[in-house]
């Protein structure tokens, strides 16, 4: 019963966020770019003319024509359905990282913020560390340690960059814990879990999800960027392999544009799409940033 | 007051005390959870024979209890030896030092450079926010916030050969011989351009975004409302209130986001082939040079936690309010 | 105001633009002096230290700053007197009389105490060169110039150990606390060139040693610098840029055509000294997939690998498959092998008849349970072998075998394939995809096949048969040339059958030059002037005069033509190198020699540079702060 009525709680907060959030036209935007890739790469079998893995050393680095709308890799592969395969793993990496990194982080925040005192101290401290740490260089580290699983490089990724929701949320609960309200329940005897999971959570879903954006967009940045630097799975079909290879093999020199613009402008593409999302969700909870 | 912000330098620097404690310790562990043995993968010399393996584990202190080794670190650390590079048979300090200096000569640059036009679209977009100018400001400062540093660099690298015939490797031509200062700084120039704009413009979006959210937040505080209503003139109103109050909380932003300064320059020095710490990384993890990898990894950890300690210094010193926080 | 915001934005992008072109059109590269640049974009340098190096380029950087006792010709069955000016052989004995004339680069004259203590120290189990010489068993100095080495094989000693081992001196190294750590620099030897520069990560820079004893060898340059880039396509760009006038080890192939295309350059396939292969783990008490282990399994995994189709996908015409252990170059190498066919349905076939029946998922499963399933590791910085593993898992696919590529880089491949259990090393991989670069007169490479090479960490295979490690003392011990090789060929076709390897093709990579710049070196060395074996390059690369930069043109036309003919046809045989004729043989002239700037280092300059580039920032910033007070 508690689970069906906060079902409903959820789909009620998404349909009160809606009703602000479509107004805000960048974030619409935004939204499109995101679903647009989501399509993408649902449907990516029946875009895509050639198997992804399917090589021939005749058609070697071809320039875009008619057969190959993007044109060839170094080993005759079909770079058109390369970027269209490559959208699944940035989406995955991006959702399912930014999924551990902001559980991780609301935990932290609200954990931190709720109790204060000496463990809030403490997880703060902690939370600094890795908010100053230098993210990119460890991942790289664990990664090429832990070996380059796709599984392996999303947990790092999200287990790095949690510490800028538990900022933003610890931050919110210390305001909504001296709500009128809350305060009152506390009086009542309420138990800590319940005030925190039923009456400070529900609040801080705008800031959440925000960061949920934030994040996605950084894990794909992130991916893309370790698996550029050589740290990734192989066999992964992603934006960043595509641009790995046309590093590594020397193609950008000699000037293979059609093999190095196409994933970029993607990548870019999807990040600037959840870039707007999360700074407009951004701005429905700071109302002073509203006021566009 | 004064006792209160003693109290708060001595809390901050506890808290960097700590931080740099942390890194160590992380540091020493992460690199002991490695496969293989470092013995081994120093000498890589199949022939050793076992005796001679304790000999050598013996000799770098490799036979003592896991908590004997991490003191041992520590006090080694402290002494500034940060052990023997794998790879160049040579200690990490004497690899690292000279690829820290033309590492900064392309992160100070390209970050003050960034960090002034930051501020001033930042100052435009908030100013005007809501019109077309803020919200174009708005779209480039996010577009290039999603640049993907490597990315754009490799677009650099693109221009160069089609266009610009820049060279894209290096930090000047190694053996040119010159013949003026003119020409040895021209040379430099040119192998300093390309990179310096890639890394401007990533950490401008970054900037950029910062600094107008921060302004924002300034421009709707009272005193600029009542001095709107006096009928100052815009500059002043931007110059004396705006700027003068945003200026502190950006620049501890910034001092956070150092960490992105530093996956900037990585980035774009593994692209562009600049003989800095960031390309050292990226052939240490070739090479896995391990020992260099940890004293890459102290090494700009440390300086960012410092650079956030007299951030956070400074804040203290010059607004009064975040002592009592 | 805004508008002067604005202005500043817009004058700070155009400022950029401006910089960025105006720098673009200036050229400042004086190349005035006498000196030849030769970038490296393979494995970077690692040490001096002649004993622990590892690394292609340092060992060739230092080949003619060390001498040895004998050199190698191109051929490498002839040897050319270095220190030692004559010598004699028995059947077990070898005596060298070295000339007498010879001084290290310090001036303390060559002596055979020299010549005994860097034996001595090639010796040691930690040196890199214990493997050559573990044929002598004792070394006698007769007098000062006099030495004689009592060796199980005279041949073998000349070809693995008189021609390898450097000279070093005794009176500087006998003070090395602990030689195995010894970084030595500046390196003291007795060559023709000296050291006089290095910048780890950056260059070295080699001088001509105008005392050489052996004066036909002295260097037509008077410098030398080898340039280090991260990878072969730093390098490629440098080159094209005019920032040194060769590539070694290789130019890529994605570049290839445009370095062709460009008059200044001449591009040449080089005889091939290095190959890959795939290693199956076959050892008997290995931790990998034991199904690899029945010798009818690797023969199907064999028949459904396209070694053609694969040299094609990697190199584009600069890779020949192969059946044999080492590339065509080697003077062991046996021609009779051809690869093994690929052919899907035989495979099948094989799979079905030994029992191994397809699964539900279609994974065949051998007679006693264990699936097919299999790990292919393979070395993360060469792209194009992630690429070939792939194809193979492909193919494997469709005769019902799964196979995992897991790219990484060499130390971790390392350490998962010499696993140590109970201290004890065995093999804990499945397949590994490698290569092998094989001197071309050394048959040290049948040895990673001995039983006991699991233990020393080098056989990735786990082949373990007595009849192959008796047949390989034979031929450490066989008095003659013929001998050695009848055995070799017997060996490879051991190997060849029992499939502890499945060669997949040897490379006979790209390298180019600049020929306006550089002549008067051979082509034809193996593995090209430039690829780290030629130690000739060095003592005569000479620089073109600028005046007859006409008939260095000409030879280029035919060069190119040649080079291009030869991308069409593939045909695997030692002959098979392209040569571009070298006839431009112009002298060299030292043309103006630009002053370098008297005591004051790079590092200073660039500190002053950045100084300035920060202070020019700083005013930019500070102009628009308070140009908009004034303003309004």
């Amino acid at each position: 019963m508690i689970l069906g009525s906060s079902v409903k709680k959820f789909f009620k907060d998404i349909r009160e966020l809606w009703i602000i959030y479509k107004n805000n036209r960048l974030g619409v935007a935004g939204l499109f770019i995101v679903l647009f890739f989501i399509t993408i790469a649902l449907l990516a079998p029946f875009i895509s003319r050639y198997s992804p893995e399917q090589t021939d050393p005749s058609a070697y680095l071809e320039p875009p024509s008619f057969q190959h709308w993007f044109g060839t890799n170094e080993v005759g592969q079909d770079l058109f359905s390369l970027n269209v395969y490559g959208a699944r793993i940035s989406l995955l990496v991006g959702f399912s990282a930014a999924l551990i990194a902001v559980f991780i982080g609301s935990l932290i925040g609200l954990v931190s913020g709720y109790y204060g005192g000496l463990l809030d101290e403490i997880l703060m401290r902690i939370t600094d560390f890795f908010l100053v740490v230098p993210p990119i260089i460890l991942m790289i580290i664990i990664g090429s340690i832990l070996g380059s699983s796709l599984m392996n490089v999303i947990i790092v990724i999200g287990i790095l960059s949690w510490s800028p929701t538990a900022r933003v949320v610890r931050s919110m609960v210390l305001s909504i814990k001296e709500w009128p309200y809350v305060e009152a329940i506390k009086a009542l005897g309420g138990s800590d879990k319940r005030i925190i999971f039923r009456h400070i959570l529900p609040n801080t879903t705008s800031v959440i999800y925000a960061n949920m954006a934030l994040s996605a967009s950084n894990a794909i940045f992130s991916h893309a960027a370790m698996v550029f630097l050589g740290v990734g799975d192989v066999n992964d079909l992603s934006w960043g392999m595509i641009l790995h290879y046309a590093f590594a093999s020397g193609a950008l020199s000699s000037g293979c544009w059609w093999y190095f613009v196409p994933p970029g402008i993607f990548i870019v593409l999807l990040i600037f799409g959840f870039v707007l999302i999360g700074f407009s969700l951004e701005e429905l909870f700071n109302p002073k940033l509203r006021k566009i | 007051m004064s006792s209160r912000y003693s109290r708060y330098v001595v809390r901050r620097f506890l808290g960097a005390i700590i931080a740099v404690f942390a890194i160590l310790t992380i540091n020493f562990f992460i690199f002991r959870i490695l496969p293989g043995n470092p013995i081994e993968l120093l000498f890589r010399n199949p022939r050793l024979t076992d005796e001679q393996i304790r000999a050598l584990e013996a000799q770098f202190g490799l036979d003592k209890p896991l908590i004997d080794q991490y003191f041992i670190y520590l006090i080694n650390v402290f002494q500034g030896n940060l052990g023997l590079s794998f790879f160049y048979r040579q200690p990490v300090t004497s690899v690292l030092m000279p690829r820290m200096i033309n590492s900064l000569i392309l992160v100070l640059p390209s970050t003050l450079a960034a960090i002034a036009l930051g501020i001033v679209a930042g100052l435009i977009s908030a100013w005007r926010r809501g019109s077309k100018t803020d919200v174009s400001i708005l779209l480039i400062g996010m577009s290039l916030y999603s640049l993907p540093t490597f990315w754009l660099g490799g677009i650099f690298i693109l221009l160069s050969i089609y266009y610009l015939h820049l060279p894209v490797s290096g930090m000047l031509t190694y053996g040119a011989v010159y013949s003026s200062w003119t020409d040895l700084l021209i040379d430099f120039l040119r192998h300093f351009i390309l990179p310096f704009i890639t890394l401007t413009l990533v950490m401008f979006g970054e900037f950029m975004i910062i600094m107008r959210n921060t302004l924002i937040d300034v421009l709707t505080e009272d005193y600029v409302t009542v001095a709107i209503a006096k009928g100052l003139s815009q500059t002043k109103i931007l110059r004396d209130y705006a700027l003068r109050n945003a200026m502190l909380p950006t620049i501890s932003i910034i001092a956070i986001n150092l960490g992105l300064v530093v996956a900037g320059a990585v980035l774009t020095e593994t692209v562009f082939s600049w003989p800095g710490v960031g390309r050292l990384i990226y052939d240490a993890i070739l090479n896995r040079d391990y020992p260099i990898l940890q004293g890459a990894f102290l090494f700009i950890t440390i300086s960012v936690v410092i650079a956030n300690l007299i951030a956070d210094l400074l804040y203290g010193l010059l607004d009064p309010r975040v002592r009592y926080g | 105001m805004k508008k002067i915001i604005e202005k500043f934005l817009i004058t700070s992008i155009f400022v950029m633009i401006i910089v960025s072109t105006f720098l673009s059109m200036i050229n400042v590269y004086s190349q005035a002096e006498n000196i030849v640049k030769i970038g490296w974009g393979g494995t970077s340098f690692d040490t001096f230290n002649p004993f622990t190096t590892y690394a292609q380029v340092s060992g060739w950087a230092t080949s003619d700053v060390y001498d040895t006792l004998v050199r190698f010709d191109k051929t490498y069955t002839k040897f050319i007197p270095d220190l030692a000016e004559s010598w004699e052989m028995n059947s077990t004995h070898v005596v060298f009389h070295l000339v007498k004339n010879a001084t290290f680069h310090d001036g303390v004259p060559v002596t055979a105490y020299d010549v005994n203590y860097s034996f001595y120290l090639a010796s040691q189990p930690w040196s890199r060169l214990s493997p050559n010489v573990e044929g002598v068993e004792k070394i006698d100095i007769i007098d000062n110039y006099t030495i004689a080495f009592k060796v199980k094989s005279p041949i073998i000693f000349m070809f693995m150990a008189a021609t390898a081992v450097p000279i070093v001196p005794m009176h500087i190294w006998e003070k090395v606390s602990d030689p195995s750590t010894y970084p030595d620099y500046p390196p003291i030897g007795s060559g023709p060139f000296k050291v006089v520069d290095y910048r780890e990560g950056q260059y070295i820079l080699l001088q001509k040693n105008p005392s050489f004893f052996r004066r036909d060898w002295i260097p037509n340059v008077d410098k030398i610098m080898i340039v280090f880039y991260s990878d072969v396509t730093s390098a490629s760009n440098a080159l094209r840029a005019g920032d040194i006038d060769a590539v070694g080890p290789y130019v890529p192939v994605a570049v290839v055509n445009d370095l062709m295309n460009d008059p200044r350059f001449a591009v040449f396939k080089v005889r091939p000294v290095l190959y890959f292969y795939m290693a199956f783990n076959m050892y008997p008490e290995g931790k990998g997939n034991p199904t690899l282990r029945d010798p009818v399994v690797r023969r199907a995994l064999a028949h459904a690998v396209n070694v053609s189709y694969l040299a094609e996908l990697a190199w584009h015409g600069y890779a020949q498959p192969l059946a044999t252990v080492m590339p065509t170059t080697n003077i062991f190498y046996d021609p009779n092998l051809k690869p093994y066919e690929f052919n899907l349905t035989l495979a099948n076939q094989l799979l079905d008849q030994a029992g191994y029946k397809r699964g539900p998922d279609g994974i065949r499963v051998s007679p006693n349970g264990t699936p097919m399933k299999y790990t292919i590791l393979v070395p993360s910085n060469m792209p194009e072998l992630v690429r070939v593993g792939q194809q193979i898992a492909l193919w494997w696919s469709q005769i019902g075998v799964s196979a995992d590529v897991k790219a990484m880089d060499t130390g971790s491949m390392a350490s998962i394939i010499w696993t140590k259990v109970d201290n004890k090393t065995t093999l804990g991989h499945d397949i590994d995809i490698w290569d092998w670069f094989v001197t071309p007169g050394d048959p040290t490479i049948l040895s990673v096949f001995l039983s006991n090479q699991v233990i020393m960490g080098t056989s990735d295979s786990g082949y373990v048969n007595p009849e192959y490690d008796s047949l390989y003392q034979k031929m450490l011990e066989a008095k003659d040339l013929d001998t050695v090789k009848e055995i070799a060929w017997k060996m490879q076709e051991m190997l060849y059958r029992d499939l502890p390897y499945l060669p997949l093709y040897q490379v006979t990579a790209p390298q180019a030059y600049n020929k306006n710049r550089i002549t008067g070196f051979d082509l034809d060395w193996p593995g090209g002037p430039f690829g780290g074996y030629d130690w000739t390059v060095f003592l005569k690369i000479k620089i073109v005069s600028p005046t007859t930069s006409a008939p260095a043109t000409t030879t280029t036309t035919t060069g190119l033509t040649t080079t291009t003919s030869f991308t069409a046809t593939t045909p695997v045989s030692a002959s098979a190198t392209p040569i571009i004729s070298t006839s431009a043989t112009q002298v060299a002239t030292t043309t103006t020699t630009a002053a370098a700037l008297p005591g004051i280092s790079v590092e200073t300059s660039l500190i002053i540079a950045i100084i300035i580039i920060v202070i020019i920032v700083l005013g930019v910033v500070i102009w628009a702060t308070t140009r908009r007070g004034k303003a309004s």
